[in-house]
């Protein structure tokens, strides 16, 4: 039995589904009733989810940002390791209310997740 | 704590195993390597990077031995099957990550 | 005996994830696990009645089967609907069903969850 799920977005917005497919499954979990203690951690390419400044309706797609942004008005928790964007893009402004953390930080989230699902 | 990282995609699709370190830490690291991820144990330029990264490393026989290849036992990968990998996964270790 | 939740979110030909997927399922099953399968995105193909691969293992035939053992199996309708797999399209004995009511449950049902996806 397990209390806890931990969506892993590993993979970057709009190249993929996959980013867009966690966010809306950590959503469905925390509506479930069922599964609500689901958060999203963002590492790799994946931090670059949280970044503003996407314009997802220039290739016609729906904005990752704002499925980030449906899960935490549900007060759904996002952590996003920083050294992971910053060495990627550099100084970068992110999505309000993500949570950025070290390495360290992260891996203590994932011990504290009972299932981790990744995308 | 123990975490099995699942990997399945061929050793040139992942840029870097980092982030299995990075995820596992201090913990005990498995890597469950199915399909064409079984080609890190033949690899000469990849074996040393899964053997750095993880403390365990099982190899599905089945997907090795279909590509052509067979494990030498002084590299110290374990040969699996399914229903061991079934043990590695309910039974040895706390969770599973696929990369 | 424990209990295992497979998500699988890729499509049934082109690579062997469903395979690995579909044996992993077995392997449990028979050691006395309870197993439940959610296909999500590509994965919903899974359950797709009728598949009939002329030199691969028919992963539609092995699901049938391996329902009829005590696999439980679900797949996203939202992800059906998007790639026009109607419903009752899908193997008898399986299930088009939602995140919300269905991969929920079997998540916190699971003691461990293995995600088969590239």
């Amino acid at each position: 039995m397990a209390e806890s799920l931990l969506v892993l977005i590993t993979k970057g917005p709009y190249g993929l589904e996959e980013a867009f497919a966690g966010a809306r499954l950590a959503l469905g979990c925390k509506v479930s009733g069922i599964m609500e203690n689901a958060a999203i951690l963002l590492i790799g390419d994946g931090t670059l989810n949280a970044c503003m400044g996407q314009r997802s309706e220039a290739v016609g797609m729906p904005s990752n940002l704002a499925a980030l942004q449906d899960f935490m008005d549900l007060e759904g928790v996002i952590y996003c390791v920083e050294q992971d964007l910053h060495q990627r893009v550099g100084e970068a402004e992110v999505l309000e209310g993500v949570n950025m953390i070290t390495w360290d930080q992260a891996r203590e989230v994932i011990g504290s997740y009972q299932l981790v699902n990744t995308f | 704590m123990s975490i099995l990282f699942v990997l399945l995609k061929a050793p040139h699709e992942y840029h870097s195993l980092d982030a299995m370190a990075a995820l596992g830490g201090d913990d005990k690291i498995g890597a469950l390597l199915l399909e064409d991820a079984t080609l890190y144990a033949v690899f000469k330029d990849k074996k040393d990077e899964i053997v750095d990264a993880a403390d365990e490393i099982f190899v599905m026989g089945e997907d090795l031995q279909a590509r052509g290849f067979r494990l030498r036992p002084e590299d110290g990968f374990q040969e699996i099957d399914y229903p061991r990998a079934v043990d590695l996964i309910m039974e040895d270790y706390d969770k599973t990550i696929t990369l | 005996m424990g209990t295992l939740c497979i998500q699988l979110r890729t499509g049934t030909m082109m690579n062997m994830d469903t395979n690995v997927a579909v044996k992993l399922a077995k392997a449990a099953l028979d050691k006395g696990h309870k197993v439940m399968m959610f296909g999500y995105g590509e994965g919903v193909f899974l359950i797709k009645e009728g598949q009939d691969p002329k030199r691969f293992p028919n992963v539609g035939k092995e699901v049938e089967a391996l329902a009829k053992e005590g696999l439980e199996v679900a797949v996203c309708e939202t992800c059906c609907i998007a790639r026009g797999f109607k419903r009752g399209e899908e193997i008898s004995g399986t299930k088009i069903g939602s995140i919300t009511n269905d991969f929920s449950r079997m998540a916190s049902e699971a003691d461990r969850l293995v995600t088969i996806a590239r």
